[in-house]
């Protein structure tokens, strides 16, 4: 991935190279994406986005009086699939930025999540769960970021393995 | 689809129209932003009501002079407030009056000055619609979201 430079004075612009990277941090420790939340909220997406081009289409082609049946159905169906797509990100989603599985060991689960809580602070709160137990911690972006605002992939890598094997000493 | 929406709660095809002209001064001027309503049953003497007459692109805002009704149906005079002459000659050749079912796009209910005036500059002015063309492609460029 190509390194991108971020203004070290954005909060928002640190956590998004952050969680960017994520992929690329896990699949070093030897972790694999899965991308089963983005693929649900992209089909919601296409769904919602084709019922909204059908009324656009239905409207042109037959008119007002016409296609208002049809009009008056789809957007039922469509705040159906907003009003979920809303669920799904505030209570499913939340701020989970990433879900692997480990390539060799059998299914071992990590969810990461981030949030940076008071923009005016630099400091990223982030949650580290594997297999249901998880560790909460915040960390200032110094660690991560070097002063000219590039990532520093290797700290962050550390992080991470710290954060695992402290939950996998838990389990035992 | 909010807007969508607002077109099938209200009824109207477009629950949100611009003025264009001055036809209807004092009362409104072009570039004000009206918002319509179509679920009252009749039209009343001094509403100003949107109308579009077929094969005529633009709709019209103009206030009710004379309506005739029985239960089923209601016939409608309009003319604009600014007009001297009320609105026979913009009605299709030999139509003498608008038929409140068929031809009546919305009664206004609420109006906001000047606002609509964006609209305007938009379809008539190139330059302004390229700039602000321009000025979405430059910000979608440097914005992550």
């Amino acid at each position: 991935m190509v390194a991108t430079k971020v203004n070290l004075s954005s909060t928002n612009e640190l956590r998004n190279v952050v969680d960017d990277r994520l992929p690329e941090v896990m699949g070093h420790i030897g972790y694999e994406q899965d991308f089963s939340i983005v693929d649900r909220k992209l089909a919601v997406g296409y769904v919602t986005g084709i019922m909204a081009a059908a009324v656009f289409l239905l409207d042109k082609k037959l008119g007002f009086k016409a296609s208002y049946n049809y009009v008056v159905l789809l957007l039922a169906l469509y705040s159906v699939g907003m009003a979920y797509f809303y669920y799904f990100t505030s209570t499913v989603e939340k701020s989970i930025k990433y879900v692997g599985y480990d390539k060799k060991e059998a299914k071992d689960k990590v969810t990461i999540s981030t949030e940076v809580k008071d923009k005016y602070e630099p400091v990223l709160t982030i949650e580290v769960n594997l297999n249901d137990k998880s560790v909460k911690q915040d960390v200032h972006f110094n660690k991560f970021f070097n002063e000219t605002g590039y990532l520093e992939v290797v700290p962050v890598i550390d992080y991470f393995k710290l954060q695992l094997s402290t939950l996998d000493s838990k389990a035992d | 689809m909010t807007w969508k929406g607002l077109s099938i709660v209200t009824n109207a095809e477009s629950p949100i129209v611009v003025v264009l002209t001055g036809s209807m001064e004092p009362a409104f001027q072009r570039g004000d932003l009206l918002f319509l309503w179509n679920r009252n049953a009749r039209n009343a003497v001094g509403d100003v009501v949107v109308y579009n007459i077929e094969g005529k692109p633009i709709p019209i805002v103009h206030r009710v002079l004379r309506e005739h009704h029985n239960d089923k149906k209601q016939f409608l005079l309009t003319k604009g407030d600014n007009n001297p002459v009320d609105d026979l000659g913009l009605y299709k050749r030999k139509q003498q009056y608008l038929d409140k079912d068929k031809d009546i796009m919305g009664t206004v209910y609420g109006y906001m000055p000047r606002v609509g005036y964006v609209t305007i500059l938009i379809t008539e002015n190139q330059y302004f619609k390229f700039g602000l063309l321009g000025l979405l492609a430059l910000s979608s460029l440097f914005q992550r979201e």
